[in-house]
């Protein structure tokens, strides 16, 4: 058992300034935070999940309007991908599914889902929470909270939280020699002693000495990205309030729209498409809005790592591991292992059963995403050197089966969401129905009036974009509120 | 991942029913549910205090307090008092409520080890003065107390809600056959078979599916291993039927004093090895005045133990079988109902991952090592007489977390600690108001408050002041109870 009373975050990136502000709060540490002299950050993420907003208030206790105003914010009502699967799809994945309203009171409630199944040639996503109003740049100010995640700079969130919290840590700027015990050497010449040290150098890791990590190169395909900022031409039309990914010959192409820019980038495999081959591709599809040079290149290979808490050293962020950029993962993970490791330290100590805990913790949530992400891969029928690799080397979770095999089913389909931000068997059938795979009708929804009671829903939704009641452009929006 | 339709319970004690009752009363529409069980089970059934977490509990299996409040002869239970720990003429008071006061949330123990000359820290301990005067503060009812009750009536309670919504198979399991560390089928007595997707093991200490070869010893750690239990009727109800349970230490362990509506259930703790049963039971009839007698007693005995992975293959152990520390400070029960929890967090979409049995098994394991700990911290710095207690002092180690504890209590610049562990069972606010009590010198004066805060003192005044008037303002737990059941009812 240890006391933890001195905590030494390394790396000023995203990972160290969210620990040092939730540890802050919770906790009863003393912290100090080390940031090299000219600090670089990766910054890749930029679209959030539902659960950082909620961090953001609960666990670090900030204002939303503070700092949504000062992140440069524009809202998340999900993500569409287009040309996933097959040539021509959309899917939609919104952050939470509605039930089939016409069911008598006393019974239980019927998902979307299995009523959908009876009535298959209807749009699925037009039946899906927010995709109407979405696809048309509105906001629904009345799923504001449940149903908007944001879109967020991510340098703009560090210098947020330093500005906050900078006084009350010991911040202090210098490059790190070596860690011997529980003794820090910087090149400064100082030296650091901690309880705890929270290693967010990102991929470099350069605390840990021991690391067992997790190959996922046979799981994940993709293993580079070029991005650079794109300025709006229209901005009405261009400020979506979602985020768009778009399949393409050499992988994907994220798109999330910030209050003033848009953040992109192309995600490839470097080892089927050179990165000048990919910066060209990605130049033209934006008509050459951006030119290769203003592109910056991120190469990773994915792994984690299963001891991320290993003696005094807890790895947070990309230096305990990265999958990719599909579904937010990133920031989803540094939240997911910074909750985990405040609720263990809030009492002062920490003994064998909390590192325990904290890997398999870790271990679980990165498995899940693994999955999650990988069955984005399942299908495809472009025909290109990178998507052959793909199908080639496809190999399909267990958890995919399980899902596939609950969709073949007749029963009833149990759809709740993840286990805090991760993805559960709600999301799982969500990708897997709007990806083509064969949804089982459920006989016992099956009714006559099914197809136009669905037809009904649609057209309440056309009608209520037309009345325009609680509705506001996403522009407008952000222009008033953030 | 793997899908679960169907969950397999062997065995009908408490722990069985209550998994049971949890999962087919939760997930009803997700999954189904059966249960094993020869016959009217022969129920260990130590367990009748309930800790805090009780009423909530219930609540979440869907049953109301208007339900099943006198159906299993609740009483109310402010806390614990235990007479004679440590010193024979000490008395500590285990409350469910903690204070902390002002803005900086100061612990109010920590306020008090500045008077600890002019108070007695039980005085100013929630719920202790009215609890002592048999008394009910009825504005805390919902919040800080628990339920004395009684266990045999809780599962029959149970049984009746939940046999309508499970299959239930009156057999004994003639044979388990298994494939590796899965389970594969059940024999049953009559020739057939049952599957399962995951099976509970509530077999209590028979631990017919989890396997017994593969148990913790805790028997350096823990000292009682055996219990003499009995009940004993009411004499004069206005003074035994307190609002809470009474832990005395005494000659060759310790004695627990229940009382429910009908009847107070009392057992002996000792150790067999140290004491004769028969010596305990001559003792026990004596302490209370012949008003049991020793053919009504029933032996029970265990050795302090956990098994080493509380989920193996597909198979989950929950209740005894799980292992058993002792009846002190009701942790059986409780234990059974965090396992529950667990297992449903594990199974959250009825389906679970090759990972989770690891997160169940680490946190269940947090929870019966963290409540070793405060147990065993129970028999710290005693100097009473007796083989028993001479064994204690010869074997007793101080665990880290005590170590732990104390130092903060001593260190007059830092705020105790009083937060949840996330796995464990009892929090720092839980240690805190015991070690006060038990600790053999005087603590620290704490003032680590002085420099940042100038309400702390008059709100404790204040406290101080609401404190007196709660108890004048108390009611008599006599007429809450007729008030449940019934004034005719309540004579009896």
């Amino acid at each position: 058992m240890r006391l933890i009373k001195e905590l030494v975050i390394v790396g000023g990136g995203s990972a160290g300034w969210m620990a040092a502000a939730a540890l802050l709060k919770e906790s009863h540490v003393n912290i100090t935070l080390i940031d090299k002299e000219v600090p670089v950050p990766l910054g890749v993420g930029e679209a959030t999940l539902l659960s950082f907003e909620k961090f953001m208030r609960d666990n670090c206790g900030f204002d939303p309007n503070e700092f949504l105003a000062e992140l440069d914010a524009g809202l998340k009502a999900g993500i569409l991908f287009k040309e996933w699967a097959h040539s021509g799809n959309e899917i939609w994945l919104p952050f939470y599914w509605l039930n089939y309203p016409f069911i008598p009171e006393e019974d239980p409630s019927v998902s979307m889902v299995d009523a959908w199944s009876t009535a298959q040639n209807i749009d699925f996503k037009k039946l899906e929470v927010l995709y109407q109003c979405s696809m048309s740049n509105i906001i629904d100010k009345t799923q504001l909270g449940a149903g908007y995640a944001v879109h967020i700079d991510c340098i703009k969130l560090i210098d947020y939280i330093q500005t906050k919290i900078k006084d009350k840590i010991t911040y202090i700027n210098s490059s790190v020699e070596q860690l011997k015990g529980d003794t820090l050497y910087l090149k400064n010449g100082e030296k650091i002693r901690g309880d705890l040290f929270l290693d967010c150098t990102g991929f470099k890791s350069i605390l840990k000495e021991e690391r067992d990590r997790v190959d996922l190169t046979d799981r994940l395909y993709v293993d580079t990205a070029v991005a650079g900022p794109i300025q709006y031409e229209d901005k009405d039309g261009e400020f979506k309030p979602y985020t768009t990914t778009t399949a393409v010959d050499h992988g994907w192409i994220w798109d999330t729209p910030l209050k003033s820019r848009i953040g992109t980038g192309l995600v490839f495999n470097r080892n089927i498409t050179p990165v000048d081959e990919a910066k060209e591709y990605f130049c033209n599809f934006w008509n050459n809005r951006i030119t290769p040079d203003e592109l910056r290149v991120i190469d990773w290979t994915p792994y984690y790592d299963k001891n991320q808490w290993h003696g005094n050293v807890v790895s947070i962020g990309l230096s305990a591991g990265f999958i990719e950029p599909l579904e937010s993962t990133g920031l989803g993970l540094i939240i997911e292992s910074i909750k985990t490791l405040t609720k263990l330290l809030n009492d002062g100590y920490c003994n064998q059963y909390d590192i325990d805990y904290f890997n398999n913790r870790m271990v679980f949530s990165y498995e899940q995403c693994i999955d999650y992400v990988n069955s984005h891969y399942s299908k495809s029928d472009i025909k290109s050197p990178f998507w052959k690799y793909v199908r080639e080397n496809y190999k399909m979770s267990q958890t995919q089966e399980v899902c596939l095999s609950e969709m073949s089913s007749e029963n009833k389909t149990l759809m709740p969401g993840g286990k805090g931000f991760i993805f559960g068997v709600g999301n799982w059938i969500h990708w897997l129905i709007q990806a083509g795979y064969h949804l089982e009708p459920r006989p016992w929804i099956a009714h006559d009036k099914m197809e136009e009671s669905l037809n009904h829903l649609v057209a309440c939704e056309d009608r209520k974009i037309e009345i325009g009641k609680d509705l506001i452009g996403h522009n407008e929006f952000c222009n008033r509120f953030l | 991942m793997k899908r679960v339709k169907k969950l397999v319970i062997v065995g009908g004690g408490t722990a069985g029913w209550i998994a049971a009752s949890w999962f087919s009363r939760r997930w009803s529409n997700k999954l189904d549910v059966t249960i094993i069980d020869k016959s009217a089970p022969e129920r260990v059934g130590v367990g009748e205090a309930t800790l805090l977490s009780f009423p909530q509990v219930m609540q979440n299996m869907g049953y109301r307090v208007e339900e099943w409040f006198t159906p299993i002869d609740a009483t109310y239970k402010a806390g614990i008092l235990f007479p004679g720990w440590g010193k024979e003429d000490n008395t500590i008071w285990h409350p469910f409520g903690f204070v902390s006061i002002g803005e900086e949330n100061v612990p109010m123990y920590d306020i008090w080890s500045n008077y600890q000359d002019q108070y007695d820290i039980k005085d100013l301990s929630p719920l202790y003065r009215s609890g002592r005067n048999n008394c009910i503060e009825i504005d805390c009812v919902k919040d800080t107390y628990a339920y004395q009750i009684d266990c045999g009536k809780l599962v029959r309670f149970l049984q009746n809600r939940v046999i309508p919504t499970v299959e239930y198979i009156q057999s004994d399991v003639t044979k388990v056959v298994r494939d590796g560390d899965d389970i594969e089928k059940l024999l049953l007595e009559d020739g057939s078979e049952v599957t399962g997707d995951l099976y509970i093991d509530c077999t209590g200490w028979k631990q017919l599916l989890i396997g017994s070869d593969n148990n913790i010893d805790y028997s350096d750690r823990l000292f009682i291993d055996s219990a003499l239990a009995g009940r004993v009727n009411y004499l004069d109800k206005d003074t035994e039927q307190h609002p809470y349970t009474d832990c005395q230490a005494l000659e060759h362990g310790w004695r627990w004093r229940i009382p429910t509506k009908s009847r107070i259930g009392t057992g002996y703790c000792f150790n067999r090895s140290i004491t004769d049963p028969d010596v305990v039971a001559d003792a026990f009839v004596k302490h209370w005045d012949n008003r049991i007698s020793k053919d009504e007693l029933k032996l029970l005995d265990w050795k302090p133990q956990r098994v080493k992975d509380f989920w193996k293959g597909n198979v989950v152990s929950i209740g005894l079988s799980s292992g058993f520390i002792e009846p002190l400070e009701s942790t059986g029960l409780a234990l059974m109902i965090r396992g529950c929890e667990y297992l449903e967090e594990c199974m959250y979409e009825c389906a679970y991952t090759d990972y989770e049995p690891d997160v169940y098994n680490i946190r269940m394991r947090c929870n019966f090592e963290s409540a070793v700990d405060y147990i065993n911290m129970h028999y710290a710095y005693s100097k009473r007489q007796g083989k028993f207690w001479d064994y204690v002092r010869t074997n007793w180690k101080k665990s880290g977390m005590q170590q732990y504890m104390e130092e903060e209590i001593n260190d007059p610049t830092v705020r105790t600690v009083q937060s949840d562990r996330t796995s464990s069972f009892f929090g720092g606010s839980n240690w805190h108001a015991w070690l006060v009590q038990i600790m053999d010198t005087p603590i620290s004066k704490k003032t680590y408050w002085h420099k940042d805060a100038d309400d702390v003192m008059p709100r404790f005044t204040r406290y101080l002041d609401k404190l007196d008037i709660s108890v004048l303002e108390s009611t008599k737990q006599k007429i809450l109870i007729q008030e449940w059941y019934g004034q005719k009812n309540s004579m009896v």
